[in-house]
Formats: C-alpha cells, sequence, structure tokens
C-alpha cells in the first residue's frame, strides 16, 4: 500500500474538520452571555426571595429582552472586530427553547396550580437551551454544566423542599455557576486575544 | 458506479480553496484578513485563490467601506456551497475505498 496517497484524504478531511472547527469557536464570545445572564439570574433570585416567586415573571419580563439585545449588540461588535459573520439562526433556536419553554411551563404550572411545575420548567428550559448552545459552540464544558444542572433540577423536583425553595435555590445556583463560568471562559480567552 | 477519485472537483480540491469553502461553510462570511490568519496565507496567495473560486461561481466577493477603511467579505454562493459538500463526500467514499481495500489486503 502506498501510504502517502492512501492517508492524504484523511489528512485532507481531518484539515478540513480542524478549519471548521476553528470558524465555529473564533468567536469566543459565549463567556458574554453568560456573565450578562448569570448576573440577570442571580438578581432574579433575590428578586424571588424579596417579593416571591410571581414577581419572577414581571422581572424577567423587562431582564430576558435587556440581556438579549446586549448580547445581540456584543455578538454584533465582535463579528465586526474579528472578521467573520456567524449564521444566527441556530443561536435563536437556543433562546426560542428558553423563551417558550420558561414562559410556557411556568404559565401552565400557575394554570394548573402546580407549583413545583412553575419552580423547575423554567430552569429546565434553560438547560436545555444552553445544552444547545453548547452543541453550537463545541463546548464539552458547556455542555457539561448544562447537563448538571438540569440533573440537579430534576433531583430538586423529586425533593420534599417547597417549590419557593426549590425556584430560589435553582435561581442561585444557575445564576452563579453562569457567572463564574462566564468569568473564567473570560479569562482563559485573555491571552489569545493578545 | 464511477470511482470516487471521478468526483473530485479540480477548483475546489486544492487544499487552499477547499481550506476556504470550509471556513465559508461555517460562516454567514468572513472578511479577507480572517481568511488569511485562519488558513495563515500571504495577502497574494489568498487573492489569487479567491479569483479562481469566483472565477468558478463558488464564492462572492463584496468590497466595502466601514469608515475609510476598506474591507474585503467572501460568501460561499450556494453553488459553492454545494462543490464543497460533494468534494468532502468524494473524499470521504476515496478514503472508504482505500479503507476497504487496505483491509482486504491484510
Amino acid at each position: 500500500m502506498n501510504s502517502d496517497i492512501d492517508s492524504q484524504p484523511k489528512a485532507i478531511l481531518d484539515e478540513v474538520d480542524r478549519v471548521r472547527r476553528g470558524t465555529r469557536t473564533a468567536l469566543h464570545g459565549m463567556w458574554f452571555p453568560l456573565v450578562v445572564f448569570g448576573s440577570l439570574t442571580c438578581l432574579g433570585a433575590g428578586v424571588s426571595w424579596q417579593l416571591g416567586g410571581a414577581s419572577l415573571a414581571v422581572y424577567w419580563a423587562v431582564a430576558a429582552p435587556v440581556g438579549s439585545v446586549a448580547t445581540g449588540i456584543f455578538y454584533s461588535r465582535e463579528q465586526r472586530r474579528v472578521g467573520i459573520e456567524m449564521p444566527s439562526w441556530h443561536w435563536m433556536v437556543g433562546v426560542a427553547v428558553i423563551i417558550v419553554g420558561a414562559f410556557s411551563t411556568g404559565t401552565l404550572g400557575g394554570m394548573l396550580g402546580a407549583e413545583m411545575v412553575s419552580a423547575v420548567g423554567p430552569p429546565l428550559s434553560v438547560s436545555l437551551g444552553y445544552l444547545i448552545f453548547a452543541w453550537i459552540e463545541r463546548s464539552p464544558v458547556l455542555a457539561t454544566i448544562a447537563v448538571a444542572l438540569a440533573t440537579l433540577t430534576l433531583a430538586m423536583a423529586i425533593s420534599e423542599a417547597s417549590p419557593t425553595t426549590v425556584a430560589t435555590v435553582l435561581a442561585a445556583t444557575y445564576g452563579l455557576v453562569f457567572l463564574v463560568t462566564g468569568l473564567l471562559l473570560m479569562q482563559g480567552q485573555r491571552p489569545r486575544r493578545a | 458506479m464511477t470511482h470516487p477519485i471521478n468526483d473530485l472537483d479540480e477548483v475546489v480540491h486544492q487544499r487552499v480553496r477547499l481550506g476556504i469553502l470550509a471556513v465559508l461553510a461555517e460562516a454567514r462570511r468572513a472578511d479577507f484578513s480572517f481568511l488569511r490568519k485562519s488558513l495563515d496565507l500571504t495577502d497574494g496567495n489568498l487573492a489569487r485563490h479567491l479569483q479562481v473560486l469566483e472565477a468558478a461561481g463558488y464564492v462572492a466577493i463584496d468590497k466595502t467601506f466601514e469608515g475609510r477603511r476598506p474591507r474585503t467579505w467572501v460568501r460561499a454562493t450556494p453553488e459553492g456551497g454545494r462543490a464543497f459538500q460533494r468534494e468532502v463526500r468524494s473524499l470521504r467514499e476515496l478514503l472508504n475505498q482505500v479503507t476497504t481495500t487496505g483491509e482486504a489486503e491484510t
């Protein structure tokens, strides 16, 4: 066998995969939404604790668009700076999963009087959305975090804690995990950005 | 059935041009500097390969200004996207044939 000729298609395909992966992660922007939404979620936990779970819907009706617009502006600036424009449809799918999932499970739980559904539905939607983001960025770290948070959410759902406690603990946990992960990713990107 | 080597596209098969299309397969568009840095090319080398791809109708090039700074954006045309997918498919088939033949020989 002529190994030079035979290994060439594999070498070319490996190179193509490497280039595609490098392009997908060229923006290194995931830290920003993690920090923004991590901070907003921590703040939301405080709002829930102080004013009760019902106030969270009003809080997120304001906070979610503010965070989304800030993230959109950030990505738009990063794309111009780095020199690459990524397709946005799969990000929109992730965002839609979070928004539709969170609001529908929250509302459904309220309508059915199932407070636990309202408490765990929105966080589960968020973890599912982040699993989609992890796939987009090909990030095993983000995927692991999303699965761990979903597992914690399901464990809390079958625990004996009250729905209000579950909602507050999950909001605080999600917020802190996203915030810390975002800050670590931001730190990790500094040498590459220089 | 034809041998997959006959399906390889001369324009796309060249390594740099395949790299350009690989970047553009993931992005809506990329600017000249990004392509040059990603593929570790010189300005002249990249420009030559882009001309070949543009002449084949595989990429579209937009020259714009941001303030006073000129900027060249490159995007794959639908035909370019299809040519890239065909090339990757042919390479995979070729690799499969080589692997199968190798296993049969051992």
